[in-house]
């Protein structure tokens, strides 16, 4: 018994001692080798399992199929009207400022990076990149698709990668706004296991509708404003409770994720 | 020189099994992805070896798995190598013999050791504002933690009958 408890003891002081040199930064150079040993190989996979699963598209039957391209047609419609909402939105908002003298600089650079990974974790939902602190990547950076959807923001950085939390992680939070209400109403996304994304703390006498667009509000330092992050699906009121929640449909399929912009903001 | 060979060929089987592990939860879909291929390793590793290096392989494992978790770095490099350290024991002082049920229940209770400590640092972590792990107990997360005893529990006994029958040729034990 006193030969396990010796044996225990030397084990965890072992370990003890890595994590702090790791945390000094002792071990960085071969924590570095082992990183760039293993991205290369995750790299292919996880190309490769996104090249397969993104061409299969499962259809049971004719008429599932005549429904989903029923349902996109229908979506495609109600974009474009959203599309001409955001246009006059926009329209209206510089003339405001015009008029106000605004400055506006949208002097935020980015940085393009490849997934090159996802979570290993079941506690988490997140992927890794392939830019890191050399290319200017700090903790906290929005991470978006295309010209302004956002997916996630950084939640580690080491010197050539990066973690990227997803909006649907458990741990994620984003300030927000619904951008097509009266009131503009001021929320909280949260994502849960990596599956539902859900806008949370919104007043009860505010009105929130299906449809209505999700965007960041820019009350997070780190995240700019007006990023799209969602629309509502479903909205959650209980009489008894002082905030409403919504359910959010994600603008960009998440488990899709190939190339996205770390927006490096301070 | 058979030494310098020796410890390629452990980067190698390293660098592997942290691949396969990888690659698994990659491309294969919910439960399968669950499927954690380190335990199955270090499993098949006490049956067939018997050795206490198996909690220095496993601290390598889990150190590599590490650097790419999202939790506090520690949590799973400890977790990782006190559940084989726990494992090696039980091998030795409680289930003797080396049988298909010992492959399953070894693995079962190895997992149930790593999750549970896992989840006992994370709340303590969470105690000193270290993290936040405010939905450590939701249902889906003790869901899939059961799955990935079942299917890595079921693995290694599938690995240990076609190791024991057709790789070292002996009559299997039950």
């Amino acid at each position: 018994m006193q030969r396990k408890s010796a044996i225990l003891l030397s084990v965890t002081s072992i370990i003890f001692v890595v994590i702090l040199f790791h945390y000094i930064g002792w071990l960085s150079l071969p924590e570095k080798w082992v990183r760039s040993l293993i991205n290369t190989p995750s790299s292919y996979i996880f190309k490769t399992t996104n090249a397969v699963q993104g061409t299969q598209t499962f259809v049971s039957s004719k008429k599932e199929l005549s429904e989903r391209i029923q349902a996109l047609e229908s979506q495609i419609g109600s974009l474009s009207v959203d599309q001409s909402k955001l246009a006059l939105l926009e329209d209206e908002n510089k003339r405001l400022r015009e008029q106000l003298n605004f400055i506006t600089t949208s002097s935020i650079h980015s940085v393009g990076a490849e997934a090159i990974g996802r979570s290993i974790d079941p506690i988490a939902t997140t992927i890794i990149i392939n830019r890191g602190e050399r290319d200017g990547i700090r903790e906290g950076n929005p991470v978006i698709i295309g010209s302004g959807i956002l997916v996630g923001k950084v939640i580690s950085v080491h010197e050539a990668s990066a973690i990227v939390q997803l909006i649907n992680d458990t741990q994620s939070r984003v300030a927000a706004t619904v951008l097509n209400n009266k009131e503009h109403s001021l929320g909280i996304v949260e994502g849960g296991f990596g599956i539902a994304v859900r806008l949370k703390f919104i007043p009860q006498n505010e009105e929130i509708r299906g449809g209505d667009i999700i965007t960041t509000s820019g009350l997070e330092g780190n995240i700019p404003r007006g990023l799209l992050i969602g629309t509502i699906e479903a909205v959650e009121r209980k009489p008894q409770e002082p905030f409403q929640e919504a359910l959010l449909k994600p603008i960009y399929n998440l488990n899709d994720i190939t190339v996205v912009s770390v927006l490096l903001t301070e | 020189m058979r030494t310098f060979l020796k410890t390629l060929l452990w980067i190698c089987i390293t660098v592997g099994i942290v691949g396969l592990h990888m690659a698994i939860s990659f491309i294969a879909p919910f439960p399968f992805d669950t499927f954690n291929v380190i335990f199955c390793f270090l499993v098949l590793y006490i049956l067939f070896y018997r050795s206490g290096a198996v909690v220095w392989v496993s601290f390598l494992l889990h150190y590599i798995i590490d650097l790419y978790s999202v939790s506090t770095f520690g949590v799973v490099l400890f977790a990782g190598t006190i559940s084989a350290l726990c494992m090696y024991w039980i091998s030795k002082n409680i289930f003797a013999n080396v049988s298909i049920s010992v492959a399953l229940g070894l693995t079962a209770i190895g997992l149930l050791l790593y999750r549970g400590i896992f989840s006992a640092l994370l709340i303590l972590l969470s105690v000193f504002g270290s993290t936040e792990q405010t939905q450590l107990f939701e249902n889906r997360l003790f869901i899939i933690y059961l799955w990935e005893i079942g299917i890595t529990s079921l693995a290694s006994m599938f690995m240990y009958v076609i190791i024991q029958k057709y790789v070292k040729g002996k009559s299997l034990a039950l």
